[in-house]
């Protein structure tokens, strides 16, 4: 099957495109599909609501809550518009002084921006916060409002009123009605009613004391109230406090000079806060109660941290020599707008501090933190990186893992836990310990709970973590919020609305990552490879064949001594086929690691490839895609990778995403444009290859970066010198392909997070056993995580081999 | 197509008569390189000519290869003229005489022409108007208005978007000039009335800079005169170039006209190149717009500047931005470029493979899309190297590499072989013969060249 983009544009053709259409942005839709676009979504919510009674309440009212947030993500304005394939917007009407104005809105939703604006910065912040970014390459940036960043602009404060006002403020053209009404509509009930954790009571909040009536008019909300001794009669009073300021939300409102008052005025238009409490108990109820399709007004949570006195403090600081770069302080802005926490999805390019954010937002907060991470490498990494920016110590800093000596609690009344996804989904059969500091995690209320690179979790990971673990805010880091299977949706209702969404371009231009080159690297096919390619009784193979084609693994080898002799640079060859990172990397004799590689080989083999000047190669499978955090390495190659994946591919340029230090002796004047990472793609051309690699450029290319094409890398290059030179070393490799098993055949097992179908024909699929455990965590085979617990399913085999390669690297080391 | 390339191909009689007219040794002058330009200056006040060997040394070494263009360029005009064997010994006094070596000097009547120009200026020839006059005289926002209005009237014709051609709604003489027969003998056109399509050079010239475009265009024009009405070549080029060296808004009377003459001032206007007006005492005059000024000023980047203004953004996600309410730009666009959205001043569209391929396929080149790109890139977009993303313009140039990877030769197969031996004999003479393309022996089927087919059939005969 195509990916999803492909798909969309209605001309979906899945298998070996010749050539690399590597253009952007979504095609528009031909004709909507549901063109009259509230009503269907009640039939729909009702159903789920009836269906659902018999599960537990809470992670019942959240799965209601997605499958209804589907509906809502087909109610863009893009799927409303009836204009036909071309958007033929000459209707609008431009301002006289429209030269001045940043920014295009087209009835469709569709939104550009002149990033040569005098006003662009604060045209900027400002779309982020009311429209999604499509791609932001260098002069003009694309936006499209939808529902869910609407509702995102909401929960950091702005009003209806402000996002029209502002919106039409920049605009060249009149504001289209269209766009007026979308923004009304999507906006009307989103962020009127907070639900805010006050001194351990839950108050239901709002500006509005009519809405709060029209909720207490339902049986289940009224139920639900708590009655102040006071006062007697229960009748219409609510609690009245002044209205915060949203300090974010005035920010963003202001553009420039002329408005400043003007969006004073609309931000902040309410005087005072109306509440009632309501019953810990039944706070499940309410919250569903007030979904769209019941009384259609979701809730916004709110963690009033300061005013919490029954949680424990935890004395937490970042160091005083931190110093938080522009961005990462705005996405602390957003967070802590009006002084509470809001719960969110904070999006930053890999290597540009995101776990710093989770910390100063833990600092910020200062109550017990749990950190959830992807793997056991990130959890020794986050602590680590607890205690180089914080003051707190070791012992208030536990790990749980599946390790035998990481299965901590802190010491104290508060601290920090980090532990991974599937530690705390898992729903086997724990050990004594294990259990215990379950219990702990569950038992207690998390002032945070940090989600790091929540992109790979599935959703349905999220539903599970999120009802075990009781937290007040909830704060969900991300590189790359792109999934093939478009679950992402889900995560605005799971976790919170996207609070901030970097530009990585400005980034690298800040220097606050690194400037890197990609090159997509054409090797063609070698004849015999091709003719193998070519047979249809190889068709189980075609990945290995094009993954193993000797023009790349010479292409490879070449580019591999030239960083490392040339420029001394330090690299990291991914190769999702684990038969073809064994080969590549006994042929170059370099270590590797994947699924199987034990946890303290793997820590044994980054280390050295972190320190030791003779090690400057490493050869990694999918296991490296996240979060294994490698600043040295400036180079990397891809060998081969798993389908379409966008998100793999962002992951992985993250790898040498971290800012380099300037080399010695060059003084400030270092040039903006000069490359100082490079990120090669090797791609078997006229394969299935080159069409997955157009596919996964795109969120790339959407975040302005350029991939440049190489046709001829090996033309200036001696073959004679590199292995696989000679025609009779391919036909021996050839041969050994042809032989190699089925299993060698296919990529990693590893959790197959993205949801994209497999390339491979059935039979092949079928290896893949869907074992009770990651079935239900929704982490198929994910077991290298539980490696020392339980899931050595699939290690056993592959021991042999293992230790093989272990002598082999001792030899080396 | 430009004056330049047009004179080149006309005889050298021709040539020769039109550099009697001083506006024709002005365009030329103007049109010429950079250097060839340097060497004519050079030889102006020159009379005897120069020996080949010393022109050779004028430039630096580095420099050979746009001495070798200009020297190719002056002797195809004809600007330079071998001096005659007679006269060499004067021309070589200075060096070492060397065998059979060559001497060469400036057109002679180019020669007059210039230095006339030099002593007296080549537009001296102001006149005074008569207070009727100047008060008719169409303002330049007027001129502009009716060049732009006709002359994109004519593009949008010509590609299709207009069912009329463009008509001439101000006074002045009737024009005679048929559009339709214009753009079919310039090869833009093809078809009749009722189904009307662009040609490969069509969709060319619809991507070329207007004095381009223009030059194309009355190369047909000037044929076509010539065969109709039997005008004289050389005269109606004059009369064109005279038209293109007048200065902006100076209106010529077409009274003191000749009746051919008038005849091509009011095809022009139909062009969008003159504007015709009356004074107040009835009496026609013309008055040429920058379109006519374009014709004389050749080619060089300020005449093109004047000519159109950048509007193109193109970004690394091969998104295109143009910043444009014209439905001509807008068409032009479509025919390489996947249109997005339309908005009252932007034109948002992708550079996608199926696109750029669509247009090389109606006979465009990429290295001219990418021309066309750069030539109208926005003021936003020039301040940035390269203008156009280097990664869109090798992924088009890889685009139109990808069209060219197959190869086909016309092929002659030959089959049913009776006997093996036979066969392989003549697998054998196709190799030695270099036709061979293919064989293969359990169908005993052989393909080569056609070309070889007369060899190839006397051989199997042969062997039968």
């Amino acid at each position: 099957m195509a990916p999803k983009k492909q798909a969309r544009g209605g001309k979906s053709k899945g298998t070996d495109a010749p050539s690399a259409p590597r253009t952007s942005g979504r095609p528009r839709k031909s004709k909507s599909k549901n063109e009259d676009y509230v009503p269907e979504e009640d039939e729909d919510v009702d159903e789920v609501m009836v269906d659902g009674e018999g599960d537990t309440p809470y992670v019942d009212g959240l799965d209601t809550f997605a499958d209804d947030s589907d509906v809502s993500d087909a109610d863009t304005l893009a799927d409303r518009w009836e204009g036909g394939a071309i958007g033929d917007f000459t209707g609008l009407k431009l301002k006289d002084d429209h030269a001045n104005r940043p920014l295009w809105v087209c009835p469709d939703g569709h939104i550009y921006l002149e990033t040569f604006s005098p006003i662009y910065k604060q045209a900027c912040d400002f779309l982020i916060a009311v429209a999604e970014p499509v791609c932001r390459p260098e002069c003009v940036h694309e936006y499209n409002l939808t529902p869910h960043s609407l509702y995102a602009a909401v929960s950091v404060g702005l009003t209806t009123q402000t996002i029209i006002n502002v919106l039409g403020r920049l605009s060249k053209a009149e504001l289209p009605e269209e766009i007026r009404d979308f923004v009304q509509k999507s906006t009307s009930n989103y962020g009127k009613v907070k639900l805010v954790l006050q001194r351990n009571k839950f108050f239901v909040e709002s500006p509005y004391p009519e809405i709060l009536k029209e909720l207490l008019d339902d049986d289940t909300i009224k139920g639900a109230r708590v009655q102040a001794e006071e006062d007697g009669n229960g009748g219409d009073t609510f609690v009245v406090a002044p209205a915060l300021r949203e300090a974010i939300a005035v920010d963003l409102a202001t553009d420039g000079d002329e408005a400043g008052k003007d969006a004073m005025e609309v931000a902040a238009p309410e005087k005072e806060l109306h509440s009632f409490e309501i019953n810990p108990v039944k706070v499940e109820h309410v919250k569903r109660r007030c979904l769209p399709g019941a009384l259609d007004y979701p809730m916004l949570e709110e963690y009033d941290f300061r005013n919490d006195s029954v949680n424990p403090h935890l004395n937490i600081e970042l160091k005083p020599n931190v110093d938080l770069r522009p961005y990462q302080d705005k996405s602390m802005a957003k967070m802590f707008g009006n002084g509470r926490a809001r719960s969110g999805i904070i999006v930053l390019p890999c290597g540009a501090g995101k776990s710093l954010v989770g910390i100063s937002a833990a600092a910020r907060v200062k109550k017990s933190v749990l950190c959830l991470v992807t793997n056991n490498v990130s959890v020794d990494q986050w602590r680590h990186q607890f205690q180089l920016w914080t003051n707190l110590q070791g012992h208030q800093i536990a790990r749980f893992t599946s390790d035998q000596n990481a299965k901590e609690m802190f010491a104290g009344a508060s601290g920090i836990v980090i532990t991974t996804y599937s530690m705390v989904a898992y729903s086997g059969r724990r050990s004594e310990e294990s259990t215990k500091v379950m219990e702990a995690i569950a038992g207690r209320e998390w002032g945070l709970l940090l989600l790091d690179e929540v992109h790979v979790v599935p959703a349905q990971m999220f539903r599970k973590v999120i009802g075990i673990v009781k937290a007040h805010c909830k704060l969900g880091l991300t590189a790359t919020l792109v999934r093939e299977d478009e679950l992402i949706s889900d995560l605005n209702f799971l976790i919170g609305p996207k609070l901030y969404e970097a530009n990585w371009l400005d980034l690298t231009r800040a220097g606050h990552i690194a400037n890197v080159q990609c090159v997509e690297v054409w090797c063609p096919m070698t004849k015999e490879f091709f003719k193998e390619y070519l047979r249809p009784e190889n068709s189980a193979k075609k990945q290995l064949l094009y993954v193993m084609n000797p023009n790349k693994f010479m292409a490879c080898e070449f580019l591999v001594n030239y960083h490392e002799r040339m420029r001394g640079d330090k690299i990291i060859v991914f190769s999702d086929n684990i038969f073809a990172l064994r080969e590549y990397a006994r042929r170059m004799h370099k270590p590797f690691i994947y699924g199987a590689t034990g946890h303290a080989e793997r820590t044994q083999v980054l280390h050295a490839f972190k320190h030791k000047p003779e090690v400057n190669t490493i050869f990694l499978s999918k296991v490296g895609d996240n979060s294994i955090d490698i600043p040295e390495a400036n180079v990397l190659i891809q060998v081969s990778s798993h389908a379409g994946s966008r998100r793999q591919e962002a992951q992985r340029l993250g790898r040498i995403l971290r800012a380099k230090p300037k080399p010695a002796g060059a003084g400030s004047g270092e040039p903006a444009d000069e490359y100082n990472a490079f990120f090669y793609t090797l791609v078997s051309q006229d394969t299935q290859e080159m069409y997955f690699s157009s596919k996964r450029q795109q969120f790339l290319v959407d975040q302005g970066y350029a991939f440049k094409v190489v046709t001829n890398l090996l033309d200036s290059a001696d073959t004679a010198s590199l292995q696989l030179g000679g025609r009779d070393a391919q036909l021996d490799l050839l041969a050994r392909v042809l032989a190699a098993g089925e299993e060698d055949a296919a990529t990693e097992d590893l959790a197959d997070a993205d949801g994209l179908p497999r390339q491979r024909v059935s039979q092949v699929v079928a290896r893949r056993t869907k074992g009770s455990i990651s079935t239900l965590t929704g982490a198929d085979g994910r077991t290298y995580m539980e490696y020392h617990t339980g899931g050595q399913r699939k290690a056993k085999p592959l021991k042999r081999k293992h230790a093989l390669f272990r002598q082999r690297a001792q030899g080396l080391f | 197509m430009d004056l330049i390339s047009y004179l080149e191909g006309l005889p050298p009689s021709v040539v020769g008569a039109l550099y009697s007219s001083p506006w024709t040794c002005r365009a030329v002058v103007r049109g010429i390189p950079p250097l060839a330009k340097q060497y004519v200056m050079r030889m102006v006040l020159l009379d005897q000519g120069v020996a080949e060997g010393v022109i050779d040394a004028w430039p630096k070494a580095s420099a050979r290869s746009q001495h070798a263009t200009a020297m190719r360029k002056l002797g195809r005009l004809q600007l330079l003229t071998l001096v005659p064997k007679g006269q060499q010994a004067s021309v070589l006094a200075t060096l070492p005489p060397r065998d059979n070596e060559r001497a060469f000097r400036l057109h002679p009547e180019v020669q007059r022409q210039l230095r006339k120009a030099l002593v007296s200026g080549v537009a001296a020839q102001s006149q005074t108007l008569s207070q009727s006059v100047n008060r008719a005289l169409p303002s330049s926002a007027q001129l502009e208005d009716h060049a732009v209005r006709q002359w994109e009237g004519l593009l949008s014709f010509l590609h299709g978007s207009t069912p009329q051609p463009p008509l001439l709604a101000s006074e002045g003489p009737k024009p005679k000039l048929d559009i339709i027969k214009l753009l079919q003998s310039a090869q833009l056109q093809q078809g009749n009335r009722g189904k009307r399509e662009l040609t490969a050079s069509g969709f060319r010239f619809m991507l070329m800079d207007t004095y381009h475009q223009l030059w194309l265009l009355l190369r047909a024009y000037i044929d076509l005169a010539k065969n109709q009405s039997g005008a004289e070549l050389a005269s109606v080029v004059s009369f064109l170039l005279q038209l293109g060296g007048h200065e902006a808004a100076q209106p010529i009377s077409l009274a003191s006209m000749q009746a051919n003459e008038r005849d091509i001032c009011a095809d022009l206007a139909l062009l969008g190149l003159l504007l015709p007006f009356r004074d107040g005492e009835g009496g026609s005059w013309a008055c040429p717009t920058r379109l006519a000024m374009a014709l004389g000023g050749s080619g060089s980047a300020e005449a093109q500047q004047e000519v159109s203004q950048g509007y193109i953004i193109v970004e690394t996600n091969y998104r295109m931005y143009a910043y444009t309410s014209s439905t001509l730009q807008r068409a032009v666009l479509d025919l390489f470029v996947r249109c997005e959205a339309v908005l009252p001043n932007l034109y948002i569209g992708t550079l996608t493979r199926e696109s750029v391929i669509a247009a090389l396929a109606k006979g465009l080149d990429s290295e001219q899309l990418l021309t066309f790109l750069r030539r109208h890139a926005h003021p936003r977009a020039l301040q940035r190297s390269p203008v156009v993303p280097e990664v869109v313009g090798d992924q088009m140039r890889l685009w139109q590499a990808q069209t060219r990877r197959l190869k086909s030769d016309a092929a002659q197969l030959y089959q049913q072989f009776g006997d093996v031996k036979v066969w392989r004999a003549s697998v054998e003479r196709a190799k030695e013969l270099g036709i061979w393309l293919w064989d293969h022996e359990p169908s005993r089927r052989l393909a080569a060249r056609v070309e070889g087919h007369p060899q190839m059939r006397e051989f199997i005969r042969s062997q039968q």
